[in-house]
């Protein structure tokens, strides 16, 4: 095989991976802008999506589509029981103990996945089949890839269209700028915040599903992704949806380079390395604007 | 009236505790204790060898048990953590009457037990894979302080690699690209391959790691693929090795996909799908029983117990639930043999020899605490979501 | 300070004191001496922890990469080069301490989300490294071998010995952090809590103080991985990943953050039930997911500080019924 065949391999391979963090660090945004915590609840809704789609496509022989959607809404509605249970009612409002309420019911989530499905790693149907093809430059791929790199760029669009033209998005976008102003406007802060879990909640059980025939599931597959999806949304800047994309595709292209030229034993510690080296000379991440304090 | 019906009953009652208690006392259960990753990342293998050991404890107790006193297991849980085991294994040696301990699963928390096993001289038959737990003495400046309470069931990784490079080599693969899981056990396989494949003639010509939870290893497999190999060794356990199949169909590598010891279970096919059909691997002979030939001595111990499996637990038995069983039976054979006595039961287990297992003929010795050989090792072939033996 | 209130400081420390040398006279389980000293070490990691999550307002979710190369200095040093084990716990502890003045000095820059990102991205390298850098630390099987710590003729070889070992360094750090608590060191890092820009306006050099609350915390740190270390006797790379990052970050807000005493309940409470709850079988996960989440949700103060404030609450709603 040739060099430039190689490269073209990792490339689609790195590009692919991206796709997956750019989602995952979607959902993280999506929380961060409603409510300025991180939910690590978010590894647990990668996990459920697979394991919904999981039960629901291999267990009870539903047909794919359906399962994607209704896994899809399940997970949301985990993340909306999420926020109007625990996280609305918690007595104080400081970040650090909401990301670590997050941990918590990230715990109870894995946990009683754990008890329901075991912890074996289950396979999940490719959506259209496993046959190779072939990409002119020498890359090959599998029809899930062409799956995973669609619906990226669908749930990009979408998400760009409701958030700058539907009422619904712009309200959402007004409670992440200022809560006080939107509630004035009379805007029910509440419900921004519940959708906006409910939205991280559909694009975690995305992004396990995609991947999910390929890599397969688990009760805990989502903890790694998560982590990554994260650190793609730092690198990018967090709360920026550019950002979100930009940072996934550059931590999946750095770890498919990077273990494709440098080191595969190195990889990850590679892509963290720089991750930190950016942090270090862009404090917000590659897009992210400044973030004003209050004194 | 009233007052003698009273005074019966309570005699009657009291009687029965007597003779109830007494009964039970000299009914009192045989503890072993069972010593697993139930949860964390070796939760699915954990669990397989504790339902292992648990049906081989049933079947011994449904025939009688031991003298007439039953077995009973008590289990912990290491949580896939060293400082959890060790916590667990205190937990166990001072809260119950343990006369042996089976387990644990993973190697970390096998090595972190140890040494606190073979000071608290309890016999220990461990399932965990890493050949350094007996091969490591207990006191580095002391080549020869050599385990004495602990065994070990599952053969040797190197014998395993070995089988592989033997088949290879007699079937004209020269060269030959090791991908490996970037922890304990894929790095324990480096070892083992570059020490093996010189043995039979193999060239490896690249070598590639990736890290055990990762989702894409094409970048890895291109690498390898480039350098030219007649085939491909991918040393891991967990979702990984269905990936590694995936995307060696996905770049059409032509190589023929050789997995470890540990593939031959259903969990591969779950992870692996179609692309799985071909990959060969070596394993115990539990997954492959009813293709053995009538003339070996263990095909009708394997298949009684396998129904017993497939029975009790709805599924098909993978390669390491053998390394369980054989740990339940020789440390329960020990126990029929000498009594319920912790240094007896060492020393019977020490000299087991000629015990038809399911791994395999297990001969140990003071000097050989595992007993098996390579040749109680078979190579196997995924095929339609079944095995099929190699010969 | 408050002349009465360091009198019950003072109290508390001559609780403890007692409490640490009456316990083996009443506990005989091995069992329960391993638990308790377990929950000395975390403890001494929290505490550190504490005082940069609590009192300087930072945060770290990477600490177990300095409990861990606490373990693998003295290890190393002890096992491979023979290097006497006090001496391998001190040199532990300083070069630990430099690893984190190099890591903490630019990511101390950052704010929030960032720095919790840098903290947890340092956390993974050194992780990743302990299992690659196997000449030196054994890799993925582990080191092991470790000689206990000793003292002239006695050695710290069973738990009883290492539970008094544990909990006179535990003692003596917490003193240490009250003690600097107290000081001048003490107010600028409440003032750093408050407000960095109003610290910084009063010409508290809130930079420099942040690295070196990050220093100090990963030396106590440091110096319980060393005693785990020469405990265990075998260490491996498993031990240090960012689930026991997150674990004592945890600690330090259950026990209640900026409350040194609340750090001693956070890692004994914490760690006593994630085993109690064994008995709940495969739903311990399920079970300790719970505890925290109604920690968090109704004592998000941490549980000292929360318990003490519903008696002062009772307290106060019975003056007013008077």
């Amino acid at each position: 095989m040739e060099f430039s065949q190689q490269i073209a391999q990792y490339i689609i391979t790195g590009l692919t991976i991206g796709a997956i963090y750019a989602i995952v660090a979607m959902g993280f945004n999506i929380i961060h802008n409603a409510t300025g915590i991180v939910n690590f609840a978010q590894c647990e809704f990668i996990s459920l999506g697979g394991m919904f789609m999981y039960s629901l496509a291999v267990l009870f022989k539903v047909n794919l589509i359906i399962a994607f959607f209704i896994s899809m809404a399940g997970v949301a509605l985990i993340g909306a029981l999420i926020e109007m249970g625990p996280i609305r009612h918690a007595r104080s409002k400081e970040i650090i103990i909401l990301i670590f309420l997050t941990i918590g019911l990230s715990e109870i989530l894995r946990g009683t996945a754990q008890v329901v499905w075991g912890t074996d790693n289950v396979g999940v149907p490719a959506f259209s089949g496993e046959t190779p093809i072939h990409l002119p430059g020498g890359a090959a791929i599998v029809p899930q890839h062409i799956w995973i790199f669609a619906i990226t760029v669908m749930v990009m669009l979408m998400l760009r269209y409701f958030f700058k033209k539907t009422l619904m998005g712009k309200a959402m976008r007004a409670t992440a700028v200022n809560r006080r102003a939107a509630a004035l406007a009379g805007i029910s802060v509440n419900r921004m915040v519940l959708f906006s879990f409910a939205f991280s909640g559909a694009l975690g059980a995305v992004a396990g599903m995609i991947i999910a025939p390929i890599s397969s599931t688990s009760y805990d597959t989502g903890i790694m992704l998560g982590l990554k999806g994260f650190a793609a949304a730092i690198l990018g800047g967090y709360g920026n949806f550019a950002g979100a994309i930009l940072g996934g595709i550059i931590l999946g292209l750095l770890e498919s380079l990077g273990a494709g030229l440098i080191s595969s034993q190195y990889k990850d510690a590679i892509a963290f390395f720089v991750l930190l080296l950016v942090l270090f000379l862009k404090p917000r991440g590659i897009m992210g604007y400044g973030e004003s304090e209050r004194v | 009236m009233n007052r003698r019906l009273l005074t019966l009953v309570v005699m009657v009652i009291a009687v029965s505790f007597m003779v109830g208690s007494s009964l039970c006392y000299s009914a009192e259960p045989i503890k072993i204790a069972g010593i697993f990753a139930l949860t964390g990342r070796a939760a699915h293998i954990g669990t397989a060898q504790k339902d292992a050991v648990l049906l081989a404890i049933d079947e011994t107790n449904q025939q009688g048990g031991i003298n007439g006193r039953m077995l009973e297991m008590v289990m912990a849980d290491t949580e896939s953590n060293p400082t959890k085991a060790v916590m667990a294994l205190k937990k166990i040696l001072e809260s119950q009457d343990v006369v042996a301990i089976i387990g644990p699963t993973l190697t970390g928390t096998a090595m972190a037990m140890r040494g606190f096993i073979e000071k608290e001289k309890i016999p220990t038959f461990m399932h965990s894979g890493g050949d350094v737990i007996l091969k490591a003495p207990l006191d580095k400046k002391n080549p020869n302080s050599m385990p004495k309470w602990t065994f070990k069931s599952p053969y040797k990784a190197a014998d395993a690699m070995g089988k592989i490079c033997q088949y290879m080599n007699q079937h004209g693969i020269k060269k030959i690209g090791f991908i490996y899981s970037n922890e304990g056990f894929g790095k324990d396989g480096v070892r083992n391959v570059k020490v093996q494949a010189p043995k039979y003639g193999v060239e490896i010509v690249a070598q590639e790691a990736f890290q055990p939870k990762d989702i894409d290893m094409t970048a890895q497999l291109t690498r390898i693929n480039a350098k030219g190999v007649d085939a491909i060794i991918a040393w891991t356990v967990g979702p990984a090795m269905g990936i590694i199949a995936k995307n060696i169909k996905q770049l059409g590598i032509k190589a023929p996909l050789f997995e470890c010891h540990g593939a031959g279970d259903p969990i591969f096919w779950k992870v692996a799908g179609e692309s799985g059909e071909g990959v060969m691997m070596p394993s115990t002979k539990i997954v492959v029983a009813d293709q053995l030939p009538d003339s070996d001595i263990q095909k009708k111990m394997i298949l009684d117990y396998v129904k017993a499996y497939q029975a009790k637990f709805n599924r098909e038995p993978g390669t390491m639930v053998a390394y369980g069983a054989d740990a339940a039976f020789i440390t329960v054979n020990a126990i029929k043999k000498v009594g319920p006595d912790r240094a007896k039961i060492r020393d019977a287990i020490e000299n087991t020899t000629g015990y038809v297992g399911i791994s395999g003929i297990y001969n140990m010795s003071p000097q050989d605490h595992n007993g098996l050989s390579m040749d109680d090792i078979v190579m196997i072939k995924a095929t339609k979501g079944g095995w099929k033996l190699l010969d | 300070m408050d002349l009465l209130l360091k009198q019950k400081d003072n109290l508390c420390f001559g609780i403890l004191a007692l409490v640490i040398v009456a316990i083996p006279v009443f506990v005989e389980s091995k069992y329960y001496f391993i638990v308790l000293n377990v929950i000395g070490l975390n403890t001494l990691v929290v505490v550190g922890l504490n005082l940069l999550i609590g009192f300087a307002g930072q945060i770290s979710l990477g600490h177990a990469a300095f409990y861990g190369l606490g373990s693998y200095f003295s290890g190393i040093l002890t096992v491979n080069y023979g290097f006497p084990l006090w001496p391998a716990m001190l040199v532990g502890m300083l070069a630990t301490g430099a690893v984190a003045y190099l890591i903490g000095y630019p990511s101390l820059k950052l704010r929030g989300h960032y720095l919790v990102m840098a903290t947890l991205g340092f956390g993974i390298i050194i992780n990743i490294l302990m299992g690659e850098l196997e000449q030196f630390t054994g890799g993925h099987d582990g080191l092991m071998g470790i000689p206990p710590l000793a003292i002239g003729g006695l050695t710290f070889d069973d738990d009883l010995k290492n539970f008094y070992l544990i909990w006179s360094f535990v003692f003596f750090f917490m003193l240490a952090a009250r003690n600097l608590l107290n000081s001048r060191v003490g107010r600028a890092l409440r003032a750093i809590n408050g407000s960095e820009v109003a610290a910084n306006s009063l010409g508290v050099n809130t930079a420099d103080y942040k690295v070196k609350i990050f220093v100090l915390s990963a030396m106590f740190a440091s110096v319980s991985g060393s005693l785990y270390a020469h405990y265990i006797t075998f260490i491996s790379p498993s031990s240090y990943d960012f689930h026991y990052s997150i674990q004592v970050v945890t600690m330090v807000i259950v026990g209640g953050m900026g409350s040194l005493w609340g750090s001693l309940f956070g890692a004994g409470i914490l760690t006593f039930i994630s085993e109690a709850l064994h008995i709940a079988k495969q739903y311990h996960i399920i079970a300790y997911g719970v505890f925290l989440c109604l920690v968090l949700v109704f004592l998000p103060e941490g549980i000292v500080v929360g318990i003490y404030n519903l008696f002062l609450k009772r307290k106060t709603r019975k003056l007013i019924i008077k």
